[in-house]
């Protein structure tokens, strides 16, 4: 412990080594935070506890028989000149004001201004303790030590914690929950944007009639709300202590709360589909998508895009059932593509070559018709037709070197079938 | 004895300290319009910080005075008049340039001026009403306007016209305006503890927070007086909410202004500003209902930019949109922006008949705004009239030349008629100009890969990569652009 404290007797050393510890420690608690209780109430107090032991690591350091370090003696020497730098300080004050883009002069003032209160303030503490005799030394000696201390365990549960998640490589587990009460912390913990000043109170997942509590890291604390739908990203931990990774906003059940105030809100549905197919809950994916469909009939592109969505999932026939009635009743060239790629895809491959060859007729300088009716003749092995639809597509594509090769390799299989067959005959 | 001493100096020391960073403090939160460099000039700073905002107003005059008799100028003749007193002078001359240019609105604030000089408060409120009727979003028609009315005991009128400028972040840009706000600032402030008009002065003091911050402080004092003394406690709320939003306390801001909804459930612009902090937090529902809140209770068109923002663009309810917005378009029918948000909700609805009239009344009354021009053409392209389209957004892209969004529309209009090479065009346009959108990135390198430009194909994907790292229709691209590379 004596070793310890000489070493931070070296004051800018054990100023910024604390200050470097408990930055990192607040970053850690805000990336692998442990569901506290009541311990998350004196987070905030850290910056306050790190303050103090700044300052009696600063006294304590120019303290009577501590030696007459450089700080000491910069300390004193500031002390001695501070009537004739308060007279520099007051017209930089001015300039500093005058020019506020000059950073230079700003910074000037600013630590000019700050070393002074400091030599100031050092030189009262330092004659009255002097006055005050040993026992006024002594105790602030061993405050000192209760106060680095307190900061260590802090610092060894840190490392705990940062274990426990930086090691962690178990996958993380969501969790439906909601924001049950947001309460800003009292005490500023000193650190501006790195602190934690809020904590979170969430409806458990544990259990239904408990709470969990959270601090906030300072980027999530203007996203919040009472009332929030949220997930909570929970990790099983490395050593065994669950922690969370993230609280965000719940977009399904968001979106949900906005259709139930706007029935017809189509970015709302639209959302919301590619959030239930993100999570593979099929079915209520396809109802919204229904709804999206008899809300807006009209709409060719937006149908296009909420069954383009089901179609990049490889839910093709629900693709089919909702681009079908468009086709219907009104046959254009995009959805008779979108319906014939996803007859194709889902199987029904005779199904889809009618459909695309309606497009072709539509759109023959377009390649994408030709490309899926070839693709479709390919699947059933109807090559002399695939080649033909390829063929058709590199009229409009010729620098296309996948559709020759196709063809290359369809003419050569054709070749070697013809070459067989005269054989066998 | 000695050690008395070296306190006595500590303390001194310390004193200048702290003395020297509440000054630069103040200082630098100030704008420029408080310094001037001049006896007077320093007199008026002084009198200003002591809180003798009439004396002060009066020093920076004749500061002003003394520079314009030397040969200076503001840079305004009607203004130096004025700061010389010759106000016989400076009416002959507003009304000069009026019978020149009759709808001429700085010769009207200039009249509007000197009836204040000449304490005619009702003569200034006709003058101002007549600007605004001419332009109603003149925001020094609106500072004189709330002044006069102020002058003339008529704090609740003064306070609704203020809000108005105040929430559109409007400060007006008249030298004399300025310092009679000042001195009406001060002069109410001196009045009697039971005539003082503890809302409007809030409200003026939130009024100089533009110009220096520390006027927040007695902003919120008279606000909260205000509440304490039941004087418009739905604005005196807003006033406490405004001032902790642009502090940064997002979370007081918002209680401020539920408190304000809560004395008046009515109150348009406590509901703006509530739509305005939900929004912040993501909090689409409540958004929502605010925001059309606060246009339903008023109907004022002010509110419908905001609306139509959340409505159409962020939660997509047309019809609604379409509800809220047509009543204002029957009482406002000059205003095209209105009339192009219409046409916008109209087309989503598809209902090509409304949507075209409301964009034709939009281009009618403002031909020369790329805004709607190009509103135009993505409303038909959307009802498949794809050759106007083309049209209206080329006259959008020669009246907006810099403007990115045309081209991104022509992308969607050329690819839709599978004109791929021309969408090439207009997607390298875009991105040029500064498009955003992904999106239009994504079609571009997509549209390169249909054309068979498979270089061009990759080295736009790479870039979109870079753009958006993990991009999913980046990587496929690549990888199927190498594939397709190799082949012989």
């Amino acid at each position: 412990m004596d070793a310890l404290i000489r070493s931070l007797r070296n004051v800018w050393l054990g100023h910024a080594l604390l200050a470097g510890a408990c930055v990192w420690a607040l970053h850690v608690h805000a990336t692998y935070r442990v569901p506290l209780g009541s311990l998350a109430l004196l987070l905030p107090w850290l910056g306050v506890v790190t303050t103090g032991a700044s300052v009696l690591m600063l006294i304590v350091s120019l303290l009577p028989g501590e030696g007459d370090g450089p700080l000491a003696r910069a300390f004193a020497r500031l002390d001695r000149r501070s009537v004739g730098l308060a007279v520099v300080l007051v017209p930089l004050a001015g300039l500093a004001s005058a020019y506020p883009s000059a950073t230079c002069l700003r910074l000037g003032f600013l630590g000019l201004g700050l070393a002074m209160g400091a030599a100031s303030l050092g030189s009262i503490a330092r004659g009255l303790i002097v006055r005050g005799g040993g026992i006024a030394t002594e105790g602030l000696r061993w405050l000192q030590r209760v106060v680095l201390v307190a900061i260590g365990g802090f610092l060894f549960w840190t490392i705990v914690v940062f274990v426990n998640g930086a090691w962690d490589t178990s996958m993380p587990v969501e969790h439906d929950s909601q924001v049950l009460a947001v309460v800003p912390a009292v005490v500023d913990a000193g650190f501006g944007e790195l602190a934690f000043h809020t904590r979170v109170d969430l409806r458990s997942w544990r259990s239904p009639d408990r709470r969990e509590r959270l601090v906030l890291a300072s980027r999530e604390t203007r996203h919040i709300w009472v009332g929030e739908p949220v997930r909570v990203r929970q990790h099983a931990g490395r050593l065994h202590i669950p922690w969370v990774s993230a609280v965000t906003l719940d977009e399904v059940r968001h979106s949900r709360q906005v259709l139930a105030v706007s029935p017809t809100a189509f970015h709302a549905m639209k959302r919301l589909v590619a959030l239930l197919l993100e999570r593979r809950q099929w079915d209520e994916a396809l109802a919204v998508a229904r709804r999206f469909v008899a809300t807006y009939p009209d709409d060719i592109g937006g149908i296009e895009h909420v069954a383009g969505l089901l179609g990049i999932a490889g839910r093709y026939t629900d693709e089919i059932e909702l681009i079908e009635p468009v086709v219907a009743r009104k046959p254009e060239y995009r959805p008779l593509c979108m319906l014939g790629f996803a007859l194709d895809r889902s199987g029904d491959h005779h199904g889809a070559i009618p459909v695309l060859e309606q497009a072709t007729r539509l759109a023959p300088h377009d390649f994408l018709a030709w490309h899926y009716l070839g693709e479709a003749n390919q699947a059933i092995e109807r090559y002399e037709a695939a080649i033909a639809a390829y063929e058709a597509e590199l009229k409009v594509r010729p620098r296309n070197r996948e559709v020759r090769r196709r063809v290359q390799v369809f003419r050569a299989y054709l070749a070697a079938r013809d070459a067989r067959t005269a054989v066998t005959r | 004895m000695a050690y008395a001493r070296h306190l006595l100096r500590v303390a001194l020391v310390l004193a200048v300290v702290a003395a020297s960073f509440l000054g630069q403090r103040q200082l630098s939160d100030m704008d420029r319009i408080f310094f001037q460099p001049s006896p007077q000039g320093v007199k008026a700073i002084t009198l200003y910080l002591a809180g003798r905002y009439e004396d002060a107003a009066r020093a920076y005059r004749a500061h002003w005075g003394a520079r314009i008799l030397s040969g200076r100028s503001t840079g305004d003749p009607g203004t130096d008049l004025i700061l010389t007193g010759n106000l016989p002078g400076a009416e002959r001359l507003a009304r000069e340039d009026l019978a020149n240019v009759p709808r001429a609105t700085q010769p009207l604030l200039l009249l509007a001026e000197i009836a204040l000089e000449r304490e005619a408060p009702a003569e200034a409120v006709r003058l101002a009403t007549r600007v605004l009727a001419v332009e109603p979003e003149n925001g020094d028609a609106q500072l004189m306007q709330s002044l006069a009315r102020a002058r003339n005991g008529e704090a609740g009128p003064a306070i609704d016209t203020l809000g108005r400028a105040l929430r559109a972040g409007r400060v007006g840009e008249r030298l004399v305006t300025f310092y009679q706000f000042l001195a009406t600032t001060g002069a109410l402030g001196t009045r009697p503890s039971v005539d003082r008009p503890l809302c409007l002065l809030a409200h003026y003091h939130r009024y100089l927070r533009i110009f220096d911050r520390s006027q927040a402080r007695p902003a919120a004092r008279y606000a909260r007086a205000a509440i304490a003394a039941g004087d418009r406690v739905a604005d005196a709320h807003v006033t406490l909410g405004v001032l902790a939003h642009k502090a940064g306390r997002l979370d007081e801001a918002l209680e401020e202004v539920e408190a304000a909804i809560q004395a008046d459930p009515r109150h348009p612009e406590a509901h703006r500003l509530a739509a305005i902090g939900y929004g912040e937090r993501g909090d689409l529902v409540n958004q929502y209902r605010m925001i059309s809140t606060a246009l339903a209770e008023s109907g004022d068109v002010y509110y419908s930019d905001f609306l139509f923002d959340v409505l159409v663009n962020k939660i997509g309810d047309p019809a609604r949109a379409a509800a809220l917005l047509e009543p204002l378009a029957e009482r406002t029918p000059r205003n095209a922006r209105l009339h192009e948000r219409l046409g916008h909700v109209w087309a989503l609805l598809d209902d090509g008949d409304r949507a075209l009239q409301h964009y034709r009344q939009a281009r009618a009354l403002a031909p020369w705004d790329p805004y709607i021009e190009n509103g135009y053409g993505w409303a038909l392209h959307r009802l498949g009239r794809s050759d106007e389209a083309i049209a209206s957004l080329r006259h959008a892209t020669a009246l907006a030349p810099r403007w990115y969004a045309p081209h991104s529309q022509l992308v969607g209009v050329y690819h839709d008629l599978r004109r791929y090479q021309e969408a090439i065009g207009e997607g390298e346009a875009a991105l040029q100009l500064g498009e955003p959108s992904l999106y239009i990135h994504t079609m571009l390198c997509n549209h390169y890969h249909y054309v068979v430009d498979l270089e061009r194909a990759a080295a736009c994907a790479r870039a979109l990569i870079v753009r958006d790292p993990g991009n999913a229709a980046a990587t496929i691209l690549i990888s199927k652009v190498e594939q397709e590379t190799t082949l012989p």
